[in-house]
């Protein structure tokens, strides 16, 4: 079993995505990690919304090193973050031409995927049945927000309005009790993994019985399932959860505790009775020692005072010297990295999660990396996020055998290109 | 028909990570064995709420939302007898699932190269807080230090506050997912070329990918803006608001009966409407009061302005759309009666997702398991069980 050939797991898998922002685009990136053939389509009307606007208006674009450049669009960390080993190809489905040679494509691949309202693929003519037609056994992923069916599945939505819909809003709050929405439109990736999973699961069926199929997938649904203990618990129980912050139902302490440095802090987490006799010592000083923190009981319903004592330690010390001395103890705890330190994470580093990847327009950064290892067919960054069109000519001659005479006159239709037109802004 | 039915998975995880991967498995049709030390058991078991006002192993509704569809058997694999029962499961066996400390299989003589003697094209799914390479691969850890160690808890940070995680546990998810997906590309390879492998998933990993558009902005630009938003008050809850063009700015005014409204010239275009967010926020306050949160999202979604309404569990629980779509189900169990369970996380036409019976009793298909599978003898189970290794 020592000579195994240097392949990537997904490699006989080609995909035509129609995927944009963040969800999809999450969902055929590892596809293309683990590497499959990833075909991207945009329209040059409408690109990716992920790309920025280019107007001067937006507001969304960060671009490397605050320069725009001549194409922004291709310089927008956004889009470039989650649209690696992907081909880009610019169509226009709205056309019948552009229609015709996506088919084209469609029949020599196995998955189609997107993340259009629900409405879009049907008024394109291009819904499931449709595409069937031309490829019997083809997989296809439709990720609306809401999924395909059920009264509010005609509506679009975002990460931020999928979250408090799929319930985890109301379970985090401010101090006065305003449900919090993430930081990060978190369900996107929550469904960017899950649409990966239908995927896989679907191309092990394919494999072995020859079907393909329909996959429905609703954002506000796939966020809840990670929520899934919480329907349970509330069926039990009928109670409805309290946010609790970074509190714990039964640990205690349990939070992020102020270090010394410049918004320095810790994430201590104690599961048990002896973890915190353990802590005790380490700490020790009288309060400590008290009684009405020995059991989790006590010190739940002391929470308050424990977390006020136990900054007042904490605050004296590096976040690194504390963790040392916490895991020696064997006691759960972290110092809390942001996005600016995380490059630097000595763990992160030393797995090399990180990739450094050249984009010829944006340059040479470091990239989050694949968060799974293979120890045989690793996945691989192949290729940067695509230009706007970058893979145009090579799709058109190579796949769909068309003459440079024919591309450029989908150029002069509009139907391709590489330049989107001037939008005015809204 | 179920889409992973020719597969058998051993699971062998405890906690959440771990046993969701497997729940994956085995709600979309694989035969997945849950493995559980005898005695306590998976220690989600332990934790609440129960059915009861005690604590019930068997009643737990982590535990059982995390092991739906699986066949239950314990197991002392710290002892030389356990560890031979567990071989002479491993030639049926396609998926092996843990997240032990790093290295205690091996010392177990359970290591992937041991099981790959044992069945060929195996794969072995490891899944912990750091993963099994690294300076902190042996460090304790839970969802709120993960978080925290991935940078998932500084994005999600109010204005002032100190960084918050997310709410249960998402890091868990986020690395049992992971795990699943390392775990179906290594399938899908084996499917083509028969060869198995060791999957290696660090929750950490996980979590930062979670936060990678932050991490490109921050490699781009030195800028990060993740903080969290709070949601707007309404005449019965809270929603969120998505007002994407000027024509959506106007909609929102007719609809609050005041055409007018939209004319403040400090809200006129997207981006003044972003730089005085808050002023935004104030002035349609008083508006928003006058309606509920189902007026707001049934009055503006067809409109094409997005409206998140908060919902708390029992609202989530009596959610006509999920109802319609059929994603809670009820089932019963033996123990903890009758309860509602999320379902099928996506659905698949073909192969549905389906609740074919609930979590296992702790223990309950050693018989089926021992006995029936593996061709022992009840005498020589229940002297396993006196033993303490089943």
């Amino acid at each position: 079993m020592s000579i195994v050939p240097k392949v990537l797991p997904l490699e006989h898998v080609r995909a035509i995505v129609l995927t944009q922002a963040w969800a999809g685009a999450l969902t055929t990136q590892l596809l293309g990690d683990m590497g499959a053939d990833v075909i991207q389509i945009e329209a040059l009307k409408r690109p990716d919304v992920w790309r920025g606007g280019y107007g001067p208006d937006d507001l969304t674009g960060i671009y490397p090193d605050d320069d725009p450049g001549a194409h922004p669009y291709n310089r927008c960390a956004r889009y470039n973050s989650v649209n690696r080993n992907k081909r880009g190809l610019t169509l226009d489905l709205g056309s019948a031409d552009g229609k015709r040679l996506f088919l084209d494509l469609v029949r020599d691949a196995d998955i189609v995927a997107e993340n259009f309202a629900s409405r879009v693929m049907g008024n394109f003519g291009l819904d499931y049945p449709a595409l069937q037609q031309v490829k019997p056994n083809l997989i296809m992923l439709s990720m609306p927000a809401y999924g395909c069916t059920g009264p509010y599945s005609p509506y679009a939505g975002i990460g931020g309005t999928t979250e408090p819909m799929s319930g985890i809003a109301a379970l985090q709050s401010t101090a006065e009790g305003t449900p919090l929405n993430s930081g990060i439109m978190y369900p996107d990736p929550v469904a960017g993994l899950m649409g990966c999973a239908a995927l896989l699961i679907a191309l092990h069926h394919r494999q072995r019985t020859g079907q393909g199929q329909h996959i429905d997938l609703s954002q506000q649904e796939t966020s809840t399932t990670f929520i899934g203990e919480q329907v349970v618990a509330y069926s039990m129980t009928g109670h409805v959860p309290t946010p609790l912050g970074n509190r714990h139902p039964w640990m205690a302490p349990h939070g992020n505790y102020r270090c010394l440095g410049d918004d320095a802090w810790i994430a201590i987490a104690v599961r048990c009775d002896t973890e915190w006799q353990r802590l005790a010592e380490l700490i020790a000083a009288p309060w400590a020692k008290e009684e009405r923190f020995h059991r989790a009981a006590g010190r739940q319903q002391h929470a308050e005072a424990l977390d006020h004592y136990l900054t007042a330690w904490t605050a004296t010390q590096t976040a690194t010297a504390l963790m040392a001395l916490l895991q020696a103890a064997h006691i759960p705890c972290a110092p809390v990295s942001t996005p600016w330190t995380l490059f630097e994470h000595p763990q992160l580093q030393e797995r090399g999660f990180f990739e450094t990847v050249t984009h010829p327009e944006a340059g040479t950064h470091l990239y989050a990396g694949i968060p799974w290892k293979l120890s045989r067919t690793p996945g691989r960054v192949r290729m940067a996020a695509p230009c706007l069109g970058q893979h145009n000519e090579e799709v058109f001659e190579r796949h769909l055998r068309l003459s440079q005479a024919d591309i450029a006159r989908l150029v002069e239709q509009g139907i391709t290109g590489r330049t989107p037109p001037r939008r005015t802004t809204s | 028909m179920t889409a992973l039915a020719d597969l058998r998975v051993l699971d062998l995880s405890t906690g959440v990570a771990g046993p969701f991967c497997g729940k994956l498995f085995a709600d979309f049709g694989a035969d997945v064995i849950k493995v559980e030390p005898p005695g306590q058991g998976d220690e989600t078991r332990q934790w609440g709420p129960f059915t009861t006002p005690t604590p019930n192993p068997e009643a737990s509704a982590v535990f059982l939302s995390l092991n739906t569809n699986k066949r239950g058997i314990t197991l002392n694999l710290y002892t030389k007898t356990g560890q031979e029962l567990l071989r002479q499961l491993l030639p049926t066996t396609d998926v092996v699932i843990e997240n032990f400390s790093v290295g205690t299989l091996e010392r177990l003589g359970l290591g992937f190269s041991t099981l790959e003697e044992l069945r060929p094209g195996v794969i072995l799914t490891s899944v912990t807080p750091f993963g099994q390479t690294g300076p902190w691969r042996d460090y304790q850890a839970t969802d709120l230090t993960v978080q925290a160690a991935a940078g998932l808890s500084a994005v999600n940070r109010l204005p002032g506050g100190p960084p918050l995680k997310e709410p249960g546990l998402q890091s868990d998810y986020q690395g049992g997912t992971c795990a699943f997906l390392g775990a179906m590309s290594a399938l899908c390879y084996r499917d083509i070329q028969g060869i198995g492998q060791h999957v290696d998933v660090s929750q950490q990993e996980a979590a930062a990918l979670m936060i990678a558009p932050e991490l490109t902005r921050v490699a781009y630009a030195n800028r990060s803006p993740g903080m969290r938003i709070g949601l707007m008050s309404c005449k019965d809850g809270y929603v969120s608001l998505n007002i994407r063009s000027d024509q959506a700015w106007r909609d929102l005014w007719t609809f609050f009966g005041n055409p007018s409204g939209a004319d403040d010239p400090r809200f006129l275009t997207i981006a003044a409407r972003r730089l005085h967010q808050q002023e935004l926020e104030e002035v349609i306050a008083p508006y928003l009061q006058r309606f509920t949160m189902a007026e707001l999202f049934h009055g503006l979604q067809p409109q094409r302005i997005l409206v998140g309404m908060a919902l708390t569990m029992d609202r989530l629980a009596k959610d006509p759309h999920l109802q319609h779509r059929g994603f809670l189900v009820e089932a019963e169990h033996p123990v903890a009666g009758r309860l509602t369970y999320p379902g099928a996380p996506f659905q698949m036409r073909q192969t549905p997702w389906a609740l074919r019976h609930t979590a296992p009793l702790l223990g309950q298909h050693n018989e089926e398991i021992y006995i029936k599978m593996l061709g022992h003898s009840p005498q020589e189970l229940a002297h396993w069980q006196r033993e303490g290794i089943v």
